[in-house]
Order: structure tokens, then sequence, then C-alpha cells
């Protein structure tokens, strides 16, 4: 898991909740990648022994301030802020995980389930999702691909690999692209020009395939499809353990339906709302 | 049992479909393995026919009968004719504008199966299965098999005799058939799809003529409103949406996607010289 603070977003404290929430449904330990200021920032606000608790291990790497990101963050549809967002070394999870099989999860997917434990012992070297499945507005076609006459959207957002020469090769792609994001911007008709892991790991994925989107060397994950809560969605409660209600979006704006979820990992996108229920999170799983 | 394709090419006044039936033999000969027989069937004698067109076809064959699209514009009005102008037990008839970027030779084994076995599922230059029925309101509206002729394997048997027989009757009566048959929706002109599609409804052979799979036979349709793309972003004419990467080796990429279908470009002015230059280097002509 990786965390890396900005003025507002907590990711640490996300991180934390959702450590803990990893180890209560996948019954696995946690490493997590952040720098030294964000974990300043967690062992002040949080406490060094609540901290070494959620995690087994901290890898701090070296902030390179000079790489400047901004991204539109949403708060519902209602608010959004331009802030920055410190994603430039995914890539490096390859060598700076510590296990034989990794599950690489962005702190926002909220594990709620023992559904990502079919992968351990999986006979794939590495597994990224393309299907995805929401509880509101789907946002075709942008969630699918990542331009109308772009290739197929691969979510970065969980990735299980091995530590074998294919996955490596996935991650050194992934740097590769990341350097000469200019390049491929350009060639893949990205329209947003904030630096994303999704599109970085969506074209690696697709020049493995063939530059097809025939999944032939690179697989799925063993689960239906990641569920997406998009940042204009909100958390309405946590109701108790992998229990939570959502206000999801409709497809018309600022328009909700109410959806109570169990026993379902997601992927809620709308930091503030994660960041409004940690503590309840945190004293929920830290049992 | 010998096994080839057949490409039917007549010129029209605006398109040249002798070149654009080379170019397509030349990509079959370059990138098919195992069944690379290719037959011509044309108009023009073979006296004027170019030294390179008669090296790159297996066979060339006359139109049988009469020419019955003489003075047409689509010159579609032989397409009933297949089944006596191949010269193979088996046969997988193409349009002419298209070009294989890959080698299908496993697809015969699996084909071999049925009597006769056409695409109802072309797909997307990104390898999607075509979901618009934009061009197909008629097949809609009619509940006739979504037939796409432009890759159409065939044995020649009893029951696929009389499925041509059939075709025959349509195409010479098709105002006739069209109207007795299809409402309002019916096709002002004579169309090859439809009337193969009617053909084999009006027989109740729809089982015997499809698969559920979905891989295959298919190939890829280039209309550009057929691409799975909102309309608003994509022509026509998808040359001028989405750029093409052809390669000396034959294969292409059309955008990101490389091709591995047969690639039916539909836009004629597509295929360029230097395109036919390079497939001609690869198979020494």
């Amino acid at each position: 898991m990786y965390a890396h603070n900005n003025p507002e977003i907590d990711y640490f404290k996300i991180a934390c909740a959702n450590a803990l929430m990893v180890k209560k449904n996948l019954q696995v330990p946690v490493t997590l990648v952040t720098d030294e200021g964000t974990l300043e920032w967690g062992k002040k606000a949080l406490g060094e022994e609540f901290v070494n608790q959620c995690f087994e291990k901290i890898v701090l790497t070296k902030r390179i301030w000079s790489f400047e990101n901004k991204r539109t963050y949403s708060d519902t549809s209602a608010s959004q802020k331009t802030l920055q967002f410190y994603n430039c070394n995914h890539w490096e999870a390859f060598e700076l995980s510590p296990y034989d099989e990794t599950l690489f999860i962005d702190a926002d997917y909220l594990i709620m389930s023992s559904a990502l434990n079919n992968c351990w012992g999986s006979e794939n070297n590495i597994m990224i999702n393309h299907k995805i499945f929401t509880t509101g507005s789907d946002k075709e076609p942008y969630s699918k691909y990542i331009d109308d006459f772009g290739i197929r959207l691969y979510w970065a957002t969980v990735i299980y690999f091995k530590k074998t020469e294919l996955a490596r090769f996935v991650f050194d792609t992934v740097k590769h692209i990341q350097e000469n994001y200019g390049y491929y911007k350009q060639l893949y008709y990205f329209s947003n020009g904030m630096f994303r892991n999704d599109n970085a790991f969506s074209i690696a994925v697709h020049m493995l395939n063939g530059f097809t989107d025939s999944n032939t060397i690179i697989k799925e994950l063993p689960i239906t499809g990641l569920l997406m809560s998009w940042d204009t969605d909100d958390v309405y409660k946590v109701n108790g353990i992998n229990d939570i209600t959502v206000y999801a979006e409709k497809p018309i704006k600022s328009t909700y339906l109410l959806a109570r979820l169990k026993n379902q990992d997601m992927h809620v996108m709308n930091k503030w709302a994660i960041n409004r229920v940690s503590d309840r999170l945190i004293e929920l799983y830290n049992e | 049992m010998s096994k080839g394709y057949l490409i039917l090419a007549q010129n029209s006044k605006t398109d040249d479909y002798a070149k654009l039936a080379y170019a397509l033999a030349l990509s079959i000969k370059n990138s098919q393995e195992k069944v690379n027989n290719v037959c011509l069937a044309t108009d023009v004698p073979l006296a004027k026919l170019d030294k390179k067109v008669k090296a790159v076809f297996d066979d060339i064959v006359p139109i049988p009968w009469t020419d019955h699209a003489q003075g047409s514009k689509w010159k579609i009005e032989n397409k009933w004719k297949y089944y006596y102008m191949t010269p193979y037990d088996e046969t997988v008839i193409l349009d002419a504008d298209m070009l294989f970027p890959s080698d299908i030779s496993y697809w015969w084994d699996i084909l071999a199966q049925q009597e006769i076995w056409i695409t109802d599922k072309p797909q997307t230059f990104k390898g999607e299965i075509i979901t618009s029925t934009k061009y197909r309101n008629t097949f809609v509206a009619n509940g006739l098999p979504n037939v796409y002729t432009a890759f159409m394997y065939f044995k020649k048997t009893e029951m696929v005799a009389e499925l041509f027989k059939m075709v025959q009757l349509i195409f010479e009566n098709w105002e006739r058939f069209f109207y007795n048959y299809l409402d309002e929706t019916r096709p002002k002109h004579l169309s090859g799809d439809v009337a193969y599609a009617l053909a084999i409804k009006l027989l109740g052979i729809e089982s015997e003529c499809f698969s559920n799979l979905d891989s295959m036979p298919s190939f890829v349709h280039m209309k550009g409103h057929l691409q799975n793309i909102n309309e608003k972003f994509i022509t026509e004419d998808w040359t001028q949406n989405i750029p093409t990467y052809f390669r000396e080796d034959g294969g292409f990429k059309i955008g990101n996607y490389e091709q591995v279908l047969p690639f039916h470009y539909h836009i004629k002015e597509w295929l360029t010289d230097d395109m036919i230059s390079m497939l001609e280097k690869r198979v020494d002509l």
C-alpha cells in the first residue's frame, strides 16, 4: 500500500484504516510505502504504537519535490479542489515489496471481503483489472477506455504480482512510460494531462498483450470486477464490520441512490469521504 | 479436399476492384501458412490481365453465364454465382476490399465442422463485437439473421446448393421478394447480405449457417459508425479520424490496435500503392 499525503488528503490515515481491514479480511501483513514527511505526520497524529500495529513494514522513499502532478479532487459534484497527487513511484512496488506474492492495493480500495485471497498461489505472474462495476453512474466510455479511440483502461487500483521476470517487465514498462509520458500521451490520446498509473499500466498491458485487448498474456484478477464509488459519490455511514452505506450519484448530477454494501470491496474515490469515516473504520477494525 | 479463397472483382465506374482483389491476394499469400489458394472471378478476359495478377492468383475464372452486373453501379448482381464459380471443395468468399494481416489457417479445421458458416458477429478495430444496427434496420425489423457475406465459408453439399438456388431466385426477382417478405425498411436496391439472409430465413436453416462462437469466423468491419464510438467523434470515412501504421511485414495497426482478423477497410482510398509495393516485396512479385 502507498501513502503520500498532500495538504488536504490524509492518505496515511486512510492507509492505516485499510491496513486494518486487510488484516481482518485477508489475514495477511501489510507493507506501507511512504515518505518521511507523511510518516512523521502520521505518527504524530495517530501514535507510533498504533502505526506499527497497522503495518508489518514501512518503506521510506525519497519524495521528489520537483514532481508536479495537479489533480482535480471532488468531494461529490458540489465541491472540487486542485491538489498535488504524488503517484510517480508505483512502478517501484516490484522492487520494494518484501513478499514473494504481493497484492498492490490503493489505500482507498477498502477491503471488506476475503475475495482477493483467491489470488494467492495463482499461476499468473501478474493480474490487473479492466472489469469494473458501479452502484450509480457507470461514466462510460471513460471508465472503460482511456479515450473514445483509445485502448482499454486497466485500473492500477489492485495489482497482484509475483517476483518473476514477466511481472518485473510490466513494472519496468510502466517506468519507461512514465519517463516518456509526453510521447505516450500523444500516441494514446490522453485527454487529461495528469500522470495516471491507470494509463501507464493500461499501455503496458496493451503492449504485452500484443497491442490488442486479448488478455492473452496479462490476465485479470479472479474477482467479478472492481466496485467503483466515484469521487462524485459520498459515504453516508459505516454500519459495522464490512457494512457500509454510500450515496451513489446517478447519471443525473447531484441525484443519488442510497446503496448499502456488505462484504464487498470498494474503491472509494472521494478521499474526503473516507477521511470523514476513517476514525470509525479504525475503531471497528482495530480489535 | 481442396480449399481456397474466392474473390469476385468487377471494376465499377468509381472503384478499381481488380486492384483491391490483387492486394488482398498478396496479403493472403503473405500471411496464410496452410491455406492460401486464391481464386479471382472476374469479367476481364485473361489476356488482358496484368502479369502480376496472373502470378498471384492460383485460379482465375470467368463469371459463369452472362454478366448480370453489366451497367450496374454496385456490381453485385453476380454474387449468387459463388457456388458455381469456385474451383474448390471448401471455399471462403471474401469481399475485395479486405486485407489479411495475420494467419488464420487454423480456422479451416473448425469451419469444416459445418457445411456453411457465415459471419454474423463482425468486430470493431478494437476487437469488440459490433453492436450498432445503424445499417441493419431491415435485418432488425424483419428478424433476418445478421449475415455478412464479406467472409463466408461453404462446402459443396446438397443443402448449400439449395441455399444458393434460393439466393439465385431472390437475386433475379429481388424487388418481388423484398416487397413480399420485408416491411417498409426494405432496401431500395439489391443487397447481397439481405438476399442471403432472406434465403436462409425462408429455408429455415439459420441454425446450420451460424454458430455461437464470437471470435470466428469474423472480420473487422471498418464502416466508421460501426466502431462502437460516439458518432460525434467519428465520421463515415474512418481514415479521417484513426491513423494507420502499416509495416513492411504486411501487418498493421489501426490506432493503437494491432489487427489480427481479416480487415474490411471499406474506404477504398485507404489502400495505397506503397502498401501494395510492400506486399509485393513480401511475396517476391
